[in-house]
């Protein structure tokens, strides 16, 4: 964690334990514009899943995905002070593993006191176990212009590598834009993926021409695309791009958009975190084939 | 109000059903042997007020106000809390009622009439709350997970419905009323969202309660 916040903070080369760290063009791996951070391409995300409360046994199940995340090259795991327990959950993944540097640790600020802002991220802090976060976002924009405020002077002190912003579903799409225009962020997170595709409009081509990282939510929305999509025949081009499975075609899809967003998928199982690691590996989808895979999968 | 409608109810739900149900087997491990000794001083506190109605209506109200409090601090905020941050506020909502019943039971002045049908579904309500584990078998759950009365919330609110019932007139009976009618449709609401059919036991519960001080006599 220590190793990857330095790095990050100073807009060093984070993971460079990673054999293939520094190379921008590798699809499995992310740079951050603003900063030149470098991450793996799929994340994990940890609403509903990962809150288990106290329960020894799904804690217990929640570090063993944790653990596969990490070996699988690790990266961005996302969290909130909304998602219940979730954020006490990595804690304990994270204490059980001895505290891996690979990790980059992502939470976000949600509240309506912008006065109560400081003692949130410092709770989060305590239930994740970290000195620092590397990133931390203004979740759905709540207060948002105070909260920016806070995040900036804390990045300013060096206690903080990224600030970012956060929506979902599609919604505040104009103020997202407004806030990415008018502000300095890093990172701005929001809703994409075959079927949520709004974001394309506006947001997704204005964040690659500002230089912001961008995060894609709710990747399989919330777990109804890949439901939906079981035993649906898939397109052809999936076997040239090796995605064997549906999970793996709407990874790719996702990953491929020219703004090279970070997806992060939330999951209970470590066949699934394996699966959607695999999803960065090998070609992504050219335009053409995206074009196709939309079109496919609109005549489902 | 346009980001308002583009919420969905299961937009609202912060766990999984998985953990939800595992919270109930956690409990009663956790509390054991109070999953016995709870419904068995219900049944006790029962038998006495079908023999002794005004005495046997304190002891009732002494054991669901104790267990409530129980119930409030050991699952609602302990338990509860950290997979849902909405329950902080219904566990105070426990020790509240815990005090109401007990006010009622101290200054009521005797039992209602025992043959009314007000009187007769809150001790209906009052079986409930005893055989409630048995909902458990019958959704194909594991019984180490079935709710229990003193130990779960549900059976425990239907306990209260059944005491508030029991106290004389109904306007005190809407006072006693309000809080486990409350938590039990904020339960049911909750249930609608993971699982469907698991929704109807707490609605139920309510509807009796409601219908049978609403259609009482002003001094049953
Ligand atoms: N406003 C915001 O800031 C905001 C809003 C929404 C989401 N987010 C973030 O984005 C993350 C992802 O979104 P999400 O959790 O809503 O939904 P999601 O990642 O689209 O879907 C999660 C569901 O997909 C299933 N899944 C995962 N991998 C799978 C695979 N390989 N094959 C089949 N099913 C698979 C999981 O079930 P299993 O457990 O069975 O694998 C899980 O139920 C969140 O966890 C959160 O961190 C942020």
């Amino acid at each position: 964690m220590d190793l990857t916040r330095r790095a990050a903070i100073a807009g060093g080369l984070a993971f460079s334990a990673l054999p293939s760290a520094g190379r921008a063009d590798d699809s499995t791996l992310r740079r951050v514009p603003s900063t030149g951070a470098m991450m793996p391409a799929v994340g994990l995300g940890s609403w509903i899943t990962f809150n288990v409360g106290t329960d020894p046994v799904l804690l217990d199940s929640c570090a063993e995905v944790i653990a596969a995340f990490v070996e699988e090259g690790g990266g961005m795991i996302d969290s909130s002070p909304m998602y219940g327990s979730s954020q006490n959950t990595i804690g304990y993944g994270l204490d059980k593993l001895n505290r891996p540097g690979d990790v980059f640790a992502t939470d976000k600020v949600w509240t309506d006191s912008v006065a109560n802002g400081p003692d949130q991220i410092a709770e989060s802090r305590a239930e994740w176990g970290v000195d620092s976060f590397d990133l931390l976002q203004v979740h759905n924009l709540v207060s948002w212009r105070g909260h920016l405020e806070t995040l900036f002077a804390m990045k300013d002190d060096g206690r903080l590598a990224h600030v970012g912003i956060t929506t979902s579903h599609g919604r505040r799409h104009a103020l997202t834009e407004r806030i990415m225009r008018e502000h300095p962020i890093d990172f701005v997170q929001l809703t994409y993926n075959l079927a949520d595709r709004a974001a394309e409009a506006r947001l997704l081509p204005f964040a690659r021409e500002k230089g912001i990282a961008v995060i894609a939510n709710r990747p399989y929305r919330r777990g109804a695309l890949p439901r939906r999509l079981r035993g649906a025949p898939l397109p052809g081009l999936a076997a040239e791009i090796g995605a064997r499975s549906w999970p793996q075609l709407l990874l790719k899809f996702i990953l491929s958009h020219p703004a090279r967003p970070i997806a992060i998928p939330a999951t209970t199982r470590v066949g699934h975190v394996r699966e959607n690691k695999s999803a960065a590996r090998g070609p992504l989808p050219d335009a053409a084939m995206r074009r196709e895979i939309i079109a496919h999968f609109e005549n489902l | 109000m346009e980001t308002w409608l583009t919420y969905e109810p299961a937009d609202f739900l912060l766990f999984s059903e998985r953990v939800y149900w595992r919270l109930f087997a956690l409990e009663n491990a956790a509390r054991w042997p109070l999953p016995v000794l709870a419904p068995l001083a219900l049944l006790a506190a029962l038998l006495w007020h079908l023999r002794r109605p005004a005495w046997g209506l304190r002891a009732l109200a002494g054991v669901v106000a104790l267990v409530l409090l129980s119930v409030g601090w050991h699952f609602v905020w302990q338990r509860y809390t950290p997979v849902n941050w909405a329950a902080a506020y219904a566990a105070p909502l426990y020790a509240v009622q815990a005090g109401l019943i007990a006010w009622s039971a101290l200054t009521a002045p005797r039992a209602g009439r025992p043959g009314s049908w007000r009187a007769v579904t809150g001790r209906g309500l009052i079986a409930a709350a005893l055989i409630y584990p048995l909902l458990a078998p019958v959704a194909v759950r594991d019984i180490a997970g079935a709710e229990v009365f003193g130990v779960a919330p549900d059976p425990t609110l239907a306990a209260a419905l059944g005491v508030a019932l029991l106290v004389p007139g109904a306007w005190r009976g809407w006072i006693l009323l309000g809080i486990p009618a409350v938590l039990l449709i904020a339960s049911g609401l909750t249930r609608a969202l993971l699982a469907g059919a698991a929704a109807l036991p707490p609605l139920l519960l309510v509807a009796a309660a409601v219908a049978a001080n609403a259609l009482a006599p002003r001094h049953s």
